[in-house]
């Protein structure tokens, strides 16, 4: 099964997990599960459980901290029903966590081998193959003597080896950066060490995982960032893990503007992504619009998630340029997203933009805008959420439009457009341009991967038929810098 | 005079778990008042279930209340009639 003597990994079902592990937890291994307290190595131990369950197998959850009914209680807010899974005898608890037995003493030494054969015998019971262990550190409140701890630990951690089980075993540590557990455990067990972070980055929360290291197989590097969903738990960004799968097509679509395919040499490429950036008031709206609308046009499904306004102002605009975007979504074709940027966290719309494109499978998608987002994350959140998306909206081979706007009114460079320049398959400049005395408005193809595309600065107006490029603006210097003379 | 019960959890032949049996047997000989069972959790790991035990050897006074617990080896005789009020 293993040509190349790699140890077989063991899928968990946990979203983008298999993906970043490639392919899994190292089966019949065990992982430590490390992170500061509130870092979801709960959850992850959980869901390690659950979702297998839902796949068919079954799992053993032994905990050492909160009693069994304070998770059943906390993983029911996902929708997922351990009691139900008892019931079954898929999911069995082994209860360790500190109850109200009452005064306990000790004296001299001990050994772990009750705890061993309640395990053992979970497991016996429940036919299970996987087994999470929350959390190691727990167990050194109940006893006084911390090596028979140690000691007894590394002993069940090498028994639950031999019982050819895949584990996870969380441990808690005290710093986000900075030794792996808290009390000499961890260097008996780490031949497999994931580390789940929390921080506080420039006043925004960001989760991220990184797989420390996988003795003996492969995984992704780095950390990754994930998010907490109420319906489906964790949910990890796989980021750089897809992004090498893209590929490119040939097949032209129209820009939704004649004039701009003809710009384009025949329209945008149908698995692109172009970025359109232009301040304020020039114009990106109604690209965006005839952008959707073209596409609908030539019999396509198009899907806008709109940023900065309402549907309803949404609706509104596209009719004062002839468009009917009320019939359009009548008929199936076109759904209109308005979201409000602050009201969630990046990877949190992450999520809903790939579900909305999963349910309605558009061809081409519009963001109007990506500057709406930028502000709400970090600029490492927001690279990620780039990334993550344009390999998403590429995969599915979708046709994407997202609008940046530029910092200023004369144009220049915004720092959406410097995380996302390079990642867009072509990028339009909309300015504003100062001449002989007045203010126009010019655009300019600046990039287009893969095709020739015509390099003048076009003037173009707008009126209520929409958007109209006209003739090539001479003496004007200075759209890309944003110094215009 | 009130009737005391006993569990002490064992693990097979660990001389651990021998020496800690060998204490408590003495014990439950000099007070007739005591009712003594012994669980190896090799054999059956229910009991154990039952009374969240992880640790062998501990012995478990279930009755009368309060329940107390003393793990380890039990060497010292006096500490643990001292402790569990025999």
């Amino acid at each position: 099964m293993n040509t190349n003597n790699q140890i077989a990994k063991l899928p968990t079902y946990i979203e983008g997990f298999d993906e970043i592990s490639k392919g899994g937890l190292p089966d019949g291994r065990t992982t430590i599960v490390t992170g500061t307290a509130g870092s979801a190595k709960t959850l992850f131990a959980a869901q390690f459980l659950v979702e297998s369950i839902k796949n068919g197998a079954s799992g053993v959850f032994v905990t050492f901290e909160e009693p069994p009914v304070d998770i059943r209680r906390n993983i029911k807010s996902f929708g997922w029903d351990i009691t139900e899974y008892e019931k079954q005898g898929h999911w069995a608890f082994v209860d360790a966590s500190p109850g109200v037995q009452g005064d306990q003493m000790e004296i001299g030494d001990f050994d772990f081998s009750a705890l061993q054969a309640r395990i053992k015998a979970a497991i016996k019971k429940t036919g299970a193959k996987r087994v999470s262990i929350d959390s190691l550190g727990a167990v050194f409140s109940q006893f006084e003597n911390s090596h028979v701890i140690r000691r007894e630990l590394f002993a069940l951690t090498r028994n639950i080896k031999e019982m050819g089980v895949t584990a996870v075993m969380t441990m808690e540590r005290t710093e986000d950066y900075g030794s792996i557990g808290r009390f000499g455990v961890e260097e008996f067990v780490a031949d497999n060490v994931i580390i789940f972070r929390n921080i506080l980055a420039a006043e925004k929360r960001r989760r991220t995982i990184e797989i420390l290291k996988y003795r003996g197989t492969n995984h992704q590097k780095g950390e990754y960032p994930f998010t907490i969903n109420s319906e489906r738990g964790m949910v990890i960004i796989p980021l750089s893990a897809i992004e090498l799968t893209q590929k490119s097509s040939n097949i032209r679509v129209t820009s939704g503007n004649s004039e701009m395919d003809k710009m384009c040499d025949g329209g945008y490429f149908r698995d692109s992504i172009v970025l359109l950036s232009g301040a304020t008031g020039t114009g990106k709206t109604l690209m965006a619009t005839e952008f959707l609308a073209g596409g609908v046009r030539e019999g396509e499904k198009a899907l806008f998630f709109a940023f900065e306004e309402s549907r309803e102002q949404i609706f509104r605009n596209a009719k004062g340029w002839g468009y009917d975007f009320e019939q359009m979504e009548k008929e199936g074709n076109l759904k209109v997203a308005g979201i409000y940027p602050e009201s969630e966290a990046l990877e949190d719309h992450l999520l809903k933009i790939k579900d909305e494109i999963k349910r309605f499978k558009p061809n081409r998608i519009a963001i109007d805008s990506l500057s709406a987002l930028e502000r709400i994350s970090t600029d490492k959140g927001f690279r990620e959420f780039i990334i993550a998306l344009t390999s998403y909206v590429k995969q599915e081979e979708i046709t994407g439009l997202f609008t940046s706007t530029a910092s200023s009114l004369a144009g220049g460079p915004s720092i959406t457009e410097t995380h996302i320049s390079t990642i867009t398959d072509s990028i339009i400049l909309l300015r504003y341009i100062e001449t002989h005395g007045e203010i126009r408005r010019g655009l300019t193809v600046l990039k287009m991967r893969g095709s020739k595309h015509e390099k003048n600065i076009r003037e173009f107006i707008i009126d209520s038929d929409g958007m109209h490029i006209g003739q090539s603006l001479r003496d004007v210097a200075g759209v890309i810098s944003g110094y215009t003379m | 005079m009130a009737d005391y019960v006993l569990k002490l959890f064992i693990s097979g032949n660990s001389a651990r778990s021998k020496r800690a049996a060998r204490f408590i047997s003495e014990i439950a000989d000099e007070h007739p008042d005591i009712h003594l069972d012994v669980i190896d959790v090799g054999e059956d790991s229910e009991p154990a279930e039952e009374f969240k035990v992880l640790a062998t050897p501990t012995l478990i006074k279930t009755s009368p209340k309060p329940q107390l617990r003393i793990v380890g080896e039990l060497v010292d005789k006096q500490k643990i009639i001292d402790f569990l009020d025999l």
